[in-house]
């Protein structure tokens, strides 16, 4: 804000505004990152479809505290954004994996970007410390294969791969799992997702957020478009509202820790 | 143990029982109390510690539960938590299992509107006000509690639009700190800047113009004066105004003089409000904090970014 006093507005508690706003300056040829928790977008859902998406104006969204936030409790999770945002037309949604993902979508979004884009990443720290890299031009849609595997997929979107990755080291047979970082929830990248259900007869999707609407449930709307009959085990946050604890506890509660998520692989993998 | 006001009352009928001299006293108590458990079991503490007058106020003159108290966001309502049954309880606040830092209708008759987002609190005082009159219930009483950063939303002036023709029994409570989790902005807050309390600017009221008998400016410190401006509003039908000024932080003085950083302080030494270090050397940043420094890097290149905030992430730098 204080960098850049002319061209940043704090707007007040107005997420309807800030919105709206933000498609009036991007009408007019300006690249206007709009920095929202994903808890408050949800007040400027009217104004995200009908000012923005339909109009498809490349208005850059920028979620922070997307996913479970602890201490705040219910009222503050973003646990809602994939699913309220992915039935939107036009729209792109991508979920960094790490601060250098974050940062190469950000740089990525200011260089001729055709759509409306939502960018979600969590409350709290990251997990690099040479975050600080040249920057990278992002190929919109594209996923990443991370580590490989042979009998198993996990098919992770987001900071949770964090804990996706020490779950896969965290057991013996880690060979056996292959982990693909999804990048985008939309658009999906469908030659990867074409590679991961040809080549692997279980999959788990991974995202911190509601299981309903998210982005597991993407991919098995992927899968039945497809006539694929892979097994596939979605993990999230469950249907129901979640309460304020330490996120340690949270994860948990919603079987996104890293023992939860272990437990998971190996009970798939001993079918 | 110590005696104390503040551990006699479980509930506010045994906040009635005591005299108006003494409650200057539980004030005292009050915002020790909040202090002592924030200070060591995190939340949110600026908020609350300026309205400890007015929660003690609002319950003495008040008849809650039966009255209908909603408070804004929710943030300030950690005295009314005490106040209300939850003293004992209180340090479990915001952890699993434990109270929710915010007014939860499960939690207590005197939760009367679940909060955590801004400026809801006018539509839904209304909502149960002209139930109320539907019920016939002509004499209860529906307060919301407002801060000056979210009654500037879109969402209060509707409420606020819609009581101005409704003969709904509502009593709006601004309550003025210039300040939300950051420091007010827009046309409002410099038209409240020049409220002073027993001043009231002459510039054309946009309350007065929406129909509301306005009140104040009051000092929000000073318990009897607000209860005295209480009985005065309670003789008045339909909607009406207080303008209540207070500061942010109150009684805390790190707390007043920096009101952004002790919203939230984290862990502080309860006597001197003095943060305790939390050591991140050697720990990644935050997300928000590479957004906001990618960013930066990001505009100094291309003239054409531009960055909005409604408010919440004005701390990335």
């Amino acid at each position: 804000m204080e960098a850049f006093p002319e061209r940043a507005f704090d707007v007040g508690i107005a997420e309807q505004h800030a919105v709206t706003l933000a498609a009036g300056m991007a009408t007019q040829g300006f690249v206007v990152y709009c920095a929202i928790y994903s808890t408050f977008l949800q007040r400027a859902y009217d104004q995200l479809i009908h000012d923005v998406a339909i109009q498809n104006l490349p208005v850059i969204f920028c979620l922070d505290r997307s996913g479970l936030v602890g201490e705040d409790g219910a009222t503050h999770h973003g646990v809602f954004d994939i699913a309220y945002l992915r039935c939107i037309p036009n729209l792109i949604i991508a979920a960094p994996r790490d601060e250098v993902e974050l940062r190469n979508l950000l740089y990525t979004a200011q260089i001729d970007l055709k759509n409306p884009m939502a960018i979600r990443y969590p409350r709290g720290r990251g997990v690099r410390l040479d975050w600080k890299q040249k920057f990278k031009k992002l190929e919109i849609g594209k996923g990443e294969l991370l580590s490989e595997g042979t009998d198993l997929a996990i098919l992770s979107v987001g900071s949770i791969a964090e804990n996706v990755k020490l779950a896969v080291n965290s057991i013996e047979e880690k060979d056996k799992v292959a982990h693909y970082d999804a990048g985008f929830v939309k658009p999906l990248d469908k030659v990867m997702l074409h590679e991961i259900f040809s080549k692997f007869k279980q999959i788990i999707t991974v995202e911190e957020g509601v299981i309903s609407g998210g982005f597991g449930n993407a991919i098995l709307e992927f899968a039945a478009k497809h006539n694929y009959t892979n097994q596939i085990k979605c993990l999230g946050v469950p249907d129901q509202f979640i309460e304020q604890g330490s996120m340690a506890q949270l994860y948990e509660i919603v079987e996104l820790d890293v023992k939860s998520i272990a437990i998971t692989i190996k009970s798939l993998l001993h079918k | 143990m110590e005696k104390s006001i503040l551990n006699t009352i479980d509930s506010p009928l045994d906040l009635r029982k005591i005299s108006t001299e003494e409650l200057p006293v539980l004030a005292k108590e009050l915002r020790k109390f909040i202090i002592d458990i924030v200070a060591t079991k995190e939340g949110h503490l600026g908020a609350s510690l300026g309205v400890v007058e007015l929660t003690i106020a609002l319950h003495y003159a008040f008849n809650t539960p039966e009255d209908l108290l909603v408070w804004d966001v929710g943030h300030q309502a950690y005295g009314h938590k005490i106040l209300t049954g939850r003293r004992d309880v209180f340090h479990t606040n915001r952890q699993l299992h434990g109270l929710s830092g915010f007014p939860k209708r499960s939690e207590s008759n005197y939760d009367t509107f679940g909060v955590g987002h801004s400026s809801t609190a006018i539509s839904a005082a209304l909502g149960m006000a002209i139930a109320s009159n539907l019920k016939g219930e002509f004499s209860k009483q529906h307060i919301a509690v407002v801060g000056d950063a979210s009654i500037a939303s879109g969402m209060a002036f509707e409420g606020l639009n819609h009581a101005g023709v409704s003969k709904a029994n509502l009593l709006v409570i601004l309550n003025d700190n210039a300040i939300g989790i950051d420091p007010s902005v827009g046309a409002l807050k410099q038209y409240l800047t020049k409220a002073k309390v027993g001043h009231k600017p002459q510039q054309d009221n946009i309350i007065e113009a929406l129909n509301f008998n306005y009140y104040g400016p009051v000092d929000g410190h000073d318990i009897e004066g607000l209860l005295a401006a209480f009985e005065e509003l309670k003789k008045i039908q339909g909607p009406k105004f207080l303008h209540v000024i207070t500061t942010k932080g109150k009684g805390l003085q790190k707390a007043e003089e920096d009101q952004v950083k002790y919203h939230a302080p984290g862990k502080f030494v309860p006597d001197t409000g003095e943060l305790l270090p939390s050591s991140s050397e050697g720990l990644p940043l935050k997300y928000q904090d590479v957004f906001g420094l990618t960013l930066v890097e990001l505009a100094e290149k291309n003239e054409k970014i531009i960055g909005i905030t409604p408010q919440c992430q004005r701390e990335a730098p």
